[in-house]
């Protein structure tokens, strides 16, 4: 379009701001659109200011394309399960990890706290809850968060020195990714439970279900964790708050291997009921075969994209590619949902777990879309869960190459938040989650959406810009 | 009495919308205060002001509703945020329940992703974000239309350089007024299609001109506004000359017009030169530009006022020399008017909407040599000590800043004046309140039914008081504008206000109503 032409053409126009302007243009039968406009960064000018620096910059797109590429190109695969003091980088007898931003004891959500009781009383380091207590405010346990050690926890998220934990290597790009064994719903660990039972199942799942699993697992040549993931997204899960079908998928293939690897029978037994019992038992594998590709699309200069969306059940925290291990975090939000009857959002803890690094990764709520029966369990109608997933289009950088959404033509889920994206349009991820009861040890009470803070985009997009907001060519 | 402030988190509605929804609620019953905007700084002041601003609205965002409401009891209350609640719900659209192809992208970029072919960008949104989103205009190919104000000079040049390189027509920032194609962008007139080509660095003044040519029976080929600053030494008329390369390009422009309040002497000399090369008559107004410009050129004709131009253009259209709007008989009101003064009534109080018919006037003013105070004053001397107090001839640009801040433009309401326009009139030393009534697309749709009442009000008072007033008004618009130039005239003059088809002649017959 030349500007010398402008007289011959037909005005076809967007309207922004005073809607009397289109409706009159329409009146008088002139194309035009209205758009139904607000003011990007939630009107804060400092941050459009952030935005400009970093928009239309080639150099930024290419990083995020890169950093895109990695986590695509990343092929996780679950290879062995073994002692977390063993394999978990950065660990000592004293070292435990929770999920989420790091949070002090002091400032620990019910369930978390549980959590820390009962794994102090499992490690042996306490005899009672009173003695966990003392122990843990004592100073002498180091807390820290499982996404700092290529862990991740759904709910509590604790890991501590002995528990077996799933080790799943990148064999793309060499690194490893962590996560315990999920202990079933009802009174758990994750929920901050550590009554005898709790202990006693953690003490089972030690000392049989590990090893029994371990042995299967040798047998295998490792398992492709993003083929089960691919195909469950296909038969109804978005392997977040659904996970029936994956897990089936894996009884499917461990089972035979089970069978092979010399389990006394009795063991072999437990392990099968065990395992086909929890729907939720793929959790502890979606969680990190996502946390293993996006580690590797972590530590890209320059880009924009979220490689972290965890909360601890206080603050919510994102840690974006090109600014490495920073954590940017606010208040963790209460979660929007249905409740199992008898419980209200009173008795909601605010939201909690590392489960969000599925939605980091383009499934959970952004797989929603493939996952409609998931509404009974989270609130709304098909119709929304369509509408959830097709709004992350509008923040994410890519569709993503392995998982696709049948009624949208098989399109790739969104995939790639970009900050960048987020603070434009004023759209926050969202979140399909779990709610857990705000004390400890009741369990799950409900589940739900929710949202992170702005907060941790602002702060972000602010902390981009001082680094990256001027062009160096 | 009962106060309540709501916050509405995340809730962006644009502030005419939310400035006329202010005004349509606040006249409901038993309704004493409400202020609803955004939580900007600007509205959390008025709120306080109303004793409203709660903690919760001190921490609210530009992206949250702030509503404030003062009314007499709990029921008016219930009613006042009923009412809101269908205005907004109205404005909001259908619900976006549904993923559908129907729904209004929210963004430049996911408008064009949508459909392709947009060319024309038109943007009134809040002078803090305009320049960004008039950035992606351009990035997608589009001209624009900026109507939004407050957006900073290095703002615009880099805008006016970027359209400049990329082949695009950048109008604004603070463009009120273009006629592109026929098309009227923002506020504008319906006039006749025609010959002459009009750029302007000024709306109002693009209205008068426009309106004034249709009344003569020529028409407009294009009309370009460039937006008030584009003849400063800053931006060095950077739209204005990319308008005058179209104009001469375009067949269809036989005559150019170009008019712009008082420019920088160095970029008139840019423009002087710019119209010497085209191969067209150029008409020239620049207003009250205070060094008289030498007919430089013979193709350039300068013209002094706006009605001259108008007149000029036509002129030189239509190859007559014998071109004269319909004159109208002004004796008889002015011999009614003066008979009726009493000796302390001495002055004028001029209370205009748009700026460029406030400068004429007082151009008018100032060649007559009759003194004057302005809160746009264009010497130091003429400036109003307090613009809330008028002194002695007083003419107030009530578009300006101070005026409009928080409220809309009285060009969308003018009853922003009405206040204004009773305190004047109960000033037992006022002889004479001149207005201007500007019509068209994007203005109020019954101006001069609003001024009427408040002229009738007025009268009402003053003879109480043992005075009587006069009233005139120019009247800026067409017979085929929405509002209806004749309906409108009617209703002033049933008022007994004093109607000019042009602003200058407004402001010579207020003069003569002046003198004794």
């Amino acid at each position: 379009m030349d500007v010398n032409n402008i007289f011959e053409q037909d005005l076809k126009i967007v309207n922004l701001g005073n809607a009397g302007f289109a409706a009159e243009l329409k009146d008088l039968g002139v194309e035009v659109t209205h758009l139904d406009w607000e003011p990007p960064s939630r009107g804060h000018v400092e941050l459009i200011d952030a935005l400009e620096a970093l928009s239309y910059r080639d150099d930024i797109d290419e990083a995020n394309k890169e950093a895109i590429e990695r986590y695509s190109s990343s092929a996780p695969v679950l290879i062995d399960v073994g002692r977390a003091i063993d394999v978990i980088p950065g660990l000592s007898r004293d070292t435990y990890l929770h999920s989420g931003p790091p949070v002090a004891w002091e400032n620990m959500a019910g369930p978390m706290k549980g959590a820390v009781i009962g794994a102090l009383m499992y490690e042996g380091r306490a005899d009672n809850p009173d003695e966990a207590e003392a122990l843990a405010k004592s100073g002498e346990i180091e807390f820290s968060p499982c996404h700092e050690h290529n862990a991740v926890g759904p709910m509590a998220g604790l890991i501590s020195p002995s528990m077996p934990v799933f080790i799943l290597e990148n064999k793309k790009y060499g690194n490893y990714a962590y996560c315990t064994f999920n202990e079933g719903l009802g009174k758990v660990l994750r929920f901050g439970a550590y009554s005898e039972e709790v202990l006693e199942r953690l003490k089972w799942i030690e000392n049989v279900l590990a090893p029994g699993l371990k042995r299967a697992i040798a047998l295998t040549d490792g398992i492709d964790m993003r083929s089960i993931i691919a195909q469950a997204l296909h038969m109804g899960d978005e392997v977040h708050n659904r996970n029936k079908a994956a897990t089936s998928l894996f009884i499917r293939i461990i089972v035979p291997y089970l069978v092979k690897a010399d389990i006394p029978n009795d063991e072999l037994v437990e392990i099968v009921e065990f395992i086909s019992s929890n729907d939720h038992f793929f959790l502890n594998l979606s969680m990190p075969t996502c946390k293993a590709m996006l580690d590797a699309a972590n530590g890209v200069k320059g880009s924009t994209v979220v490689t972290t969306m965890s909360r601890n059940g206080t603050e919510f925290g994102i840690r974006v590619s090109g600014l490495g291990d920073q954590w940017f975090t606010g208040p963790a939000e209460m979660v929007k949902g249905l409740y199992f009857p008898g419980y209200s959002e009173d008795d909601a803890n605010p939201d909690i777990g590392d489960s969000a690094i599925t939605e980091t990764a383009g499934i959970g709520c952004f797989a929603m879309a493939a996952a409609l029966p998931i509404v009974q369990f989270v609130g709304g109608t098909p119709q929304d869960a369509l509408q959830y997933t097709q709004q992350m289009y509008e923040v994410t950088i890519t569709d993503n190459n392995m998982y696709s959404i049948p009624f949208f033509d098989f399109r790739g889920t969104p995939t790639g938040i970009d900050v960048r994206k987020v603070i434009e349009k004023n759209i926050l991820p969202r979140i399909n989650t779990g709610i857990a009861h705000r004390e400890a040890g009741i369990g799950q009470i409900g589940a739900g959406l929710v949202s992170p803070p702005w907060e941790c985009f602002a702060k972000a997009i602010v902390a981009l810009a001082k680094e990256y907001g001027n062009k160096t060519d | 009495m009962f106060a309540k402030t709501i916050v509405r988190t995340n809730a962006y509605y644009d502030s005419i919308t939310l400035m006329s929804l202010t005004s349509q609620v606040s006249e409901m019953a038993g309704v004493q205060d409400i202020m609803v905007g955004m939580g900007t700084d600007l509205n959390k002041e008025s709120l306080a002001r109303l004793d409203l601003l709660t903690e919760e609205a001190n921490a609210s965002s530009p992206n949250d509703l702030l509503i404030g409401v003062c009314v007499i009891d709990e029921e008016t209350l219930d009613a006042v945020l009923e009412e809101t609640d269908s205005i907004l719900a109205a404005k909001k659209g259908p619900s976006k329940s549904n993923v559908s192809e129907d729904e209004q992208p929210r963004s430049i970029e996911k408008a064009c992703q949508l459909s392709p072919g947009y060319n024309m960008a038109v943007i009134s949104v809040p002078g803090v974000y305009a320049a960004r989103e008039a950035r992606q205009a351009l990035r997608q190919g589009m001209h624009v239309f900026l109507f939004s104000d407050n957006v900073s000079v290095e703002d615009e040049i880099l805008l006016k350089k970027t359209a400049s390189a990329e082949d695009r027509l950048m109008m604004g920032p603070d463009c009120g007024t273009s006629i592109i194609n026929g098309v009227p962008l923002g506020f504008a007139n319906r006039v006749r299609r025609g010959s002459i080509g009009i750029v302007g660095a000024s709306g109002t003044g693009i209205q008068q001109v426009s309106t004034l040519i249709d009344c003569l029976g020529e028409g407009i080929s294009q009309a370009i506004g460039t937006g008030g600053r584009d003849l400063s030494d800053k931006v060095g008329g950077l739209t204005t000359l990319t308008a005058l390369e179209l104009l001469t390009a375009d067949d269809s422009t036989k005559i150019i017009v170009l008019i712009s309040k008082p420019p920088a002497q160095a970029v008139v000399g840019k423009i002087i030169a710019k119209a010497k090369l085209i191969n067209k008559p150029v008409v020239i107004c620049f207003l009250g530009n205070k060094t008289p410009l030498e007919s430089v050129s013979n193709n350039i004709t300068i013209c002094n006022n706006l009605e001259e131009a108008a007149i000029q253009a036509v002129g030189l259209a239509s190859g007559s020399n014998n071109i004269t709007l319909p004159d109208e008989d002004a004796c008889g009101f002015i011999k009614t008017a003066n008979s009726q003064l009493k000796d302390s009534q001495r002055y004028v109080r001029a209370l205009f909407g748009g700026g460029t018919l406030c400068e004429e006037s007082m151009m008018v003013f100032r060649n007559l040599g009759i003194s004057y105070f302005s809160n746009v004053p264009s010497v130091k001397t003429e400036a109003l000590a307090d613009v809330e107090e008028s002194k002695e001839n007083t003419f107030l640009d009530m578009g300006e800043d101070h005026f409009t801040r928080g409220r809309p433009h009285p060009m969308l309401e003018p009853s922003l004046r009405v206040p204004r326009l009773l305190k004047e009139a109960a000033d037992p030393e006022v002889a004479v309140i001149l207005f201007d009534v500007i019509l068209g697309h994007g203005s109020h749709s019954d101006p001069a039914g609003v001024m009427a009442a408040a002229v009738k009000q007025a009268k009402e008072a003053a003879a109480k008081d043992g005075r009587q007033l006069s009233f005139v008004a120019s009247l800026v618009g067409t017979q085929a504008d929405p509002q209806n130039f004749d309906q409108q005239k009617r209703i002033l003059e049933q008022e007994g206000v004093f109607v000019c088809v042009s602003n200058y002649r407004a402001a010579n017959l207020t003069a003569n109503l002046l003198k004794k």
